[in-house]
């Protein structure tokens, strides 16, 4: 697709100024909110992490421990009390370019049927005509199994489907960085794993750098390059552990013993620390 | 099968079926009324018969008509003045936070002095033409559209605004493509209080002065003892608030045929679509 292709290269030859370093630096990062009664309470105690272009890391870790304020500093939606995130060489001082984001909820605008709210990301940043941008979500409709839905309103779907309708919204400009926050938290355990494949084929065939937060460790597992383990308040790196499971794993948590080992030792790190908190902690092995 | 179409024909027939329920109610208020005058026989001056009034009505209604247009044209002016200007104040206001919080004390102090009680002072300033009407409909329609669609700006859910962030989208682009339609439903309700709102203000501005309008004939049918005037004026004030609150829905559902009050009806059409397409 053209308008792809136009921002694809863009952003490519910016990364490659930059070869040999992490397309994403976290550097000493540290963050604390004030709460009403005025008191500082810590959210992040120094994040030091390095990730490449097109990696897909997940965080991990028990309510509380600040994964959420992680993703929106990284994006430059929030920020950060201390420290700086570096992204394609250059410090995050605001909402970041080519960013894409999901949300827990879907948070499509009610009042746009399903393709104008995919569009939505392709009109506002000035992206292609509107045949263009057309054609490009019908494209992406079709992928996540939801051609022909175009012109309904989002009540008129499911939580499942309305989730993937703010999936293509996330991917139609073809991000460099797709931050997804517990995307599949509110779906049912079918729907999740349908979602789970339909994404890993979409990352597959995009390649953005994704960092996704859940709380299901074998979500995370199955799905990402790198698990990142946070833990405490104010939430630190605790673990960083490799999935090396080849793809595409389909999201096959039960007939796949490598991503059950690997979702093992993710929740033996993360074990210990589960009961000193009251945090929610699903494990699906 | 037979039920979803039921229940698709009743959504055509609903309007029909709501104005046969009207037109009933108002025979029988009609009727109650001219017998407790044939049982009662009040003075004409106190309870005229239906039908006088209704002969008085049909007899005088150039004239009706005629106070009506000024009463409408007072109303619609103070009522779309009100709209445009609530919008713009409840922009301004979440918008400038700074400045809101130095107005909200001076909107507050307007809203709690009795715009009725002002009319006389009002017309003082402004004169006994339209313009002091306009001005109380206005003022006594202004406060509810601004407090809706001030809510209705601020009630946009924290993804939502991120979401606009994350696409990098300006201040104004954010107003006209995420907070004013969000706020719609909000200033839509403001609407139906402030043209009912409006009515009352241009009334009461034709009570304390002028020589026309409706407000103006029902005073005139009191100090006259003319009750089959006043009646016709009163009928026509109530027919023409019913046509402009109708309008207002009118407008609404049109508007925002996506809201979550105007989605059953469409769920049915897609449900009988559904049905067909299997």
């Amino acid at each position: 697709m053209n308008i792809a292709r136009e921002l694809s290269t863009v952003e490519n030859s910016a990364a490659a100024e930059h070869a040999g370093e992490a397309m994403l630096a976290i550097r000493g990062l540290q963050h604390r909110f004030t709460a009403r009664s005025g008191e500082i309470v810590p959210a992040l105690d120094t994040i030091n992490l390095d990730i490449n272009a097109g990696e897909f890391v997940a965080f991990v870790g028990i309510s509380g421990c600040g994964k959420t304020t992680l993703l929106k500093i990284v994006g430059g939606l929030t920020t950060p009390s201390q420290g700086e995130v570096i992204y394609k060489g250059q410090r995050v001082t605001g909402p970041i370019k080519d960013l894409g984001i999901v949300f827990q909820k879907p948070v499509l605008l009610e009042w746009r049927t399903v393709l104008r709210n995919i569009t939505l990301q392709l009109s506002m940043r000035g992206l292609g005509s509107a045949v263009e941008q057309r054609e490009r979500a019908e494209e992406l409709l079709e992928r996540v199994g939801l051609a022909g839905y175009g012109d309904r309103y989002p009540w008129e779907l499911s939580g499942g489907q309305q989730q993937r309708v703010s999936l293509c919204r996330a991917l139609i400009h073809n991000p460099g960085l797709l931050l997804m926050d517990e995307p599949f938290g509110a779906l049912d355990a079918l729907t999740r794993e349908q979602l789970q494949r339909d994404l890993e084929r979409m990352w597959l065939s995009q390649k953005p750098t994704v960092l996704f937060v859940t709380h299901d460790v074998g979500e995370a597992v199955c799905l990402a390059d790198r698990v990142v383990v946070l833990v405490g308040k104010p939430g630190a790196v605790f673990a960083d552990i490799r999935i090396g499971v080849a793809r595409a794993r389909g999201a096959d948590l039960l007939n796949n013993p490598q991503l059950q080992a690997y979702a093992k030792d993710v929740r033996a790190v993360l074990l210990p620390h589960e009961s000193k908190a009251d945090g929610v902690l699903t494990l699906t092995v | 099968m037979t039920s979803t179409q039921d229940r698709n024909n009743l959504g055509w027939l609903a309007p029909a079926i709501s104005a046969v329920r009207i037109i009933a109610f108002v025979i029988a208020v009609a009727l109650i009324w001219e017998l407790a005058c044939v049982v009662l026989k009040p003075p004409d001056y106190l309870l005229p018969p239906m039908h006088s009034v209704l002969f008085y009505f049909s007899d005088q209604w150039p004239s009706l008509l005629k106070h009506t247009r000024v009463t409408a044209y007072e109303t619609l002016l103070g009522f779309s003045s009100a709209v445009v200007g609530g919008i713009a104040a409840a922009y301004v206001l979440q918008r400038f936070p700074r400045v809101a919080s130095l107005l909200w004390p001076s909107v507050l102090f307007a809203q709690i002095t009795p715009k009725v009680a002002i009319a006389p002072l009002l017309l003082l300033w402004l004169g006994f033409g339209i313009e002091s009407k306009v001005l109380i409909a206005f003022l006594i329609s202004f406060f509810p559209m601004l407090i809706n669609a001030n809510a209705g700006f601020g009630s946009i859910d924290e993804e939502t605004a991120e979401l606009a962030r994350s696409m990098r989208v300006r201040p104004w682009t954010y107003f006209v493509r995420f907070q004013f339609p969000h706020a719609l439903p909000r200033i839509f309700s403001g609407a139906r209080i402030a043209i009912n709102f409006s009515v009352v203000g241009a009334v009461v501005g034709e009570f304390v002065g002028s020589d026309q309008g409706l407000g103006n004939l029902v005073i005139l049918g009191a100090r006259l003892l003319n009750s089959p005037l006043m009646f016709s004026a009163i009928i026509m004030l109530m027919g023409m608030g019913a046509l402009f609150f109708y309008s207002v829905g009118m407008i609404e559902r049109w508007t925002i045929p996506w809201h979550v009050s105007y989605r059953r009806a469409s769920q049915a059409d897609n449900d009988a679509a559904a049905l067909h397409d299997a």
